[in-house]
């Protein structure tokens, strides 16, 4: 009998699901389970899940395209799709007011970042900080101090949270235990400031981003380079890495964005086609597609398999200054320096809504993990929030008394932090 | 424009003659004779600056932007000096904006103005005590160092003069053309630039081009503004 079935049923015999979790934005189960004694994990997305969806029918395909889910495990999935759509149903109305004002650095802030659950949030300055704070009391839990110019690109390494990288005008990049607060490695190689990074999905290496027109990846473990990604002939602002994190792209004032192969450091295609600086550049969640945002005043959608342009997203009558996608990738929004934003479809490539009231550049943009809502933060001093299929604004979030830099939805999205050239952030709730 | 005044290229020279030259501001004004002399050599001709209204700052990446090495037309500009100085002042006068309200900065303040073929990136940084050992943040790729004195306040004549001691003895500053404006001489106890060029021992410079020019940046008397 086990001789006879090491062939066919090898598969269910070396892979063991041990638990089923659920994933809220974007909709997804993750399957748990082991392979060789090891632990590891996979996810099921189901980004076109919405509460009117067939339960039954879709729980009858999920177990046919994976055989870890065997017949004992069906009500299991059907409960943790109904929960989905639950969750998806419960589409907020929140409306937020301001919390705390953080009187946070004694010069203006850079950038702001959550960790994924959202308890606390971090903050990089001109005076050469970076700060992490306590969400629920606004209290000041770690500085982080060692940059020697101002800290500008933060990150947590989500979905853990337990380690915090900073950038700085300094040329280096360095890594922080978000408990202690203590400085783990300080990645020394560039040869200009460090003005982008990323963690990779398996939080496994950091991304560092310079005006030295080059990318580093970083081995956490060891502190050491693992690769330099060369060939840009400008700044590179803007990288992130994919959704497994096999592909980083880069976007540069080189008018270009390139994506790499993470494993060799090897360039895989350059997308060419803007005729400005590239202002921002990411994948959908699905990594079927990549935007970019340009200072030609356009942003262009490319098919992440052959590197061809499918789409140039016109409308805007200045430079694109941000760019995002919803969390499922249905959706995508540009903010421009001409004081507007545009939401488009990502499967028509048509314009849904603008978002018109700004009275000054907008430097940023995000949709709440819902997807229903988008947060813009802009020079006129005021964060706004709008409904997302509308366009109509929501919510004008005042008090800055000066431009907003950044500003960020919580994983929940029922809290918002704003951070401003008036050195303070505030949280909103 | 250019070449319009017969006498201006030797103004130009006089003026880097690394001596302390007249406090009267000249029609070409002396920053562009900095930026000038700084960019083409001593005999390069002054013209008459066109500073056009620039556009607001666009959040992080305007700041990105004007941070990387400038291309040929953009001369990046430091203006430094102590609390109460009147760098927003100046930096608004350049920019032709209302400063009427201008509060203590707590930052920095950005902005371009165009000025015959170059675009001019001055960047103003707070003179708080407390934030001026931030003021190395900036720096990198300077081209043109503007400090600025309040004529009236004597009594800090020598901390300015420390602090102007210390960016000349800056690393990163080093060969930076430095271009003092005595301020604020609409005040009837304002010192003259004369005696402030004394006083800062601005003759022992011997190390770049400087150059000293009272103005009034509130009545924009000696700052070139159109």
């Amino acid at each position: 009998m086990e001789m006879q079935v090491s062939g066919q049923c090898s598969l269910s015999e070396r892979m063991k699901l041990k638990r089923l979790l659920l994933r809220y934005y974007p909709p997804g189960i993750i399957l748990e389970y082991e392979k060789s004694g090891e632990l590891k994990t996979k996810s099921i997305d189901l980004l076109d899940l919405s509460p009117n969806t067939d339960v039954s029918a879709l729980v009858e395909e999920i177990r046919k395209a994976e055989p870890l889910i065997t017949a004992s495990r069906t009500d299991q999935v059907k409960h943790l799709i109904l929960k989905l759509q639950d969750k998806l149903g419960q589409q907020g109305d929140h409306k937020f007011y301001l919390f705390k004002v953080l009187r946070a650095h004694i010069l203006p802030l850079t950038n702001v970042a959550f960790n994924k659950s959202g308890s606390c949030f971090i903050t990089g300055s001109y005076d050469r900080t970076c700060k992490l704070w306590d969400t629920s009391s606004g209290e000041e839990l770690h500085t982080l101090e060692g940059h020697r110019n101002v800290v500008y690109a933060i990150a947590f390494n989500n979905p853990y949270g337990d380690k915090i990288a900073t950038g700085s005008f300094d040329k280096t990049c360095k890594l922080w235990s978000a408990e202690t607060g203590k400085c783990y490695h300080t990645f020394r190689g560039h040869t200009a400031e460090i003005v982008c990074l990323s963690f990779n999905p398996q939080s496994t290496l950091i991304a560092t981003g310079s005006m030295d027109t080059t990318a580093k990846l970083w081995d956490i473990q060891n502190g050491e380079e693992v690769v330099t990604l060369s060939g840009h002939s400008a700044e590179i602002i803007s990288l992130s890495f994919n959704t497994t994190g096999n592909r980083i792209i880069t976007g540069s004032f080189d008018h270009t964005v390139s994506v790499w192969d993470v494993e060799t450091g090897r360039k895989v295609y350059t997308l060419i086609g803007h005729r400005a600086e590239i202002s921002s550049a990411l994948f959908n969640w699905d990594c079927s597609l990549i935007l970019t945002g340009s200072m030609d005043k356009t942003c262009m959608l490319w098919d992440v398999l052959n590197g061809k342009c499918v789409a140039t997203l016109t409308g805007h009558d200045d430079e694109i200054l941000d760019i995002c996608f919803d969390y499922t990738g249905q959706l995508l929004a540009t903010a421009s320096a001409d004081g507007t934003a545009r939401v488009f479809s990502a499967a028509t490539r048509k314009c849904i809504t603008k978002l018109e009231g700004h009275e000054g550049e907008i430097s940023k943009i995000s949709f709440n993990p819902q997807g229903n809502r988008l947060l813009t933060g802009s020079s006129d001093k005021t964060a706004r929030i709008w409904d997302s299929h509308t366009g109509q604004c929501l919510q004008i979030l005042e008090g800055h008394t000066d431009e907003i830099f950044s500003c960020a939805f919580n994983y929940k999205g029922n809290i918002i932090i704003t951070g401003s050239k008036d050195n303070t952030c505030r949280i909103w709730r | 424009g250019a070449g319009s005044e017969p006498r201006t290229s030797e103004r130009c020279k006089e003026r880097f003659s690394a001596t302390p030259s007249s406090p009267s501001p000249g029609p070409g004004g002396a920053l562009h004779a900095v930026i000038r002399e700084w960019r083409e050599g001593p005999d390069a001709q002054c013209g008459a600056c066109s500073p056009s209204r620039a556009p607001y700052p666009q959040g992080l990446l305007s700041i990105l932007r004007k941070l990387k090495s400038a291309p040929d037309q953009e001369v990046r500009i430091l203006l430094l000096g102590l609390d109460n100085a009147g760098k927003t002042t100046l930096l608004k006068q350049l920019a032709s904006e209302d400063i009427s309200h201008i509060t203590p900065t707590q930052g920095f303040n950005i902005k371009s103005v165009q000025s015959q073929g170059f675009k001019l990136n001055v960047w103003d940084i707070g003179g708080q005590r407390k934030i001026r050992p931030y003021w190395r943040n900036y720096f990198e790729n300077t081209d043109v160092l503007i400090y600025v004195i309040d004529s009236a306040d004597r009594k800090r004549f020598e901390e300015t003069g420390q602090e102007l001691a210390e960016l000349l003895d800056e690393e990163k500053l080093s060969g930076v053309p430095v271009l003092i404006f005595a301020n604020k001489q609409d005040l009837l106890t304002a010192a003259p630039a004369s005696e402030i060029a004394e006083g800062l021992n601005l003759h022992t410079i011997r190390d770049r081009m400087w150059q000293i020019q009272s103005c009034s940046a509130l009545t924009a008397e000696g700052v070139q503004v159109r």
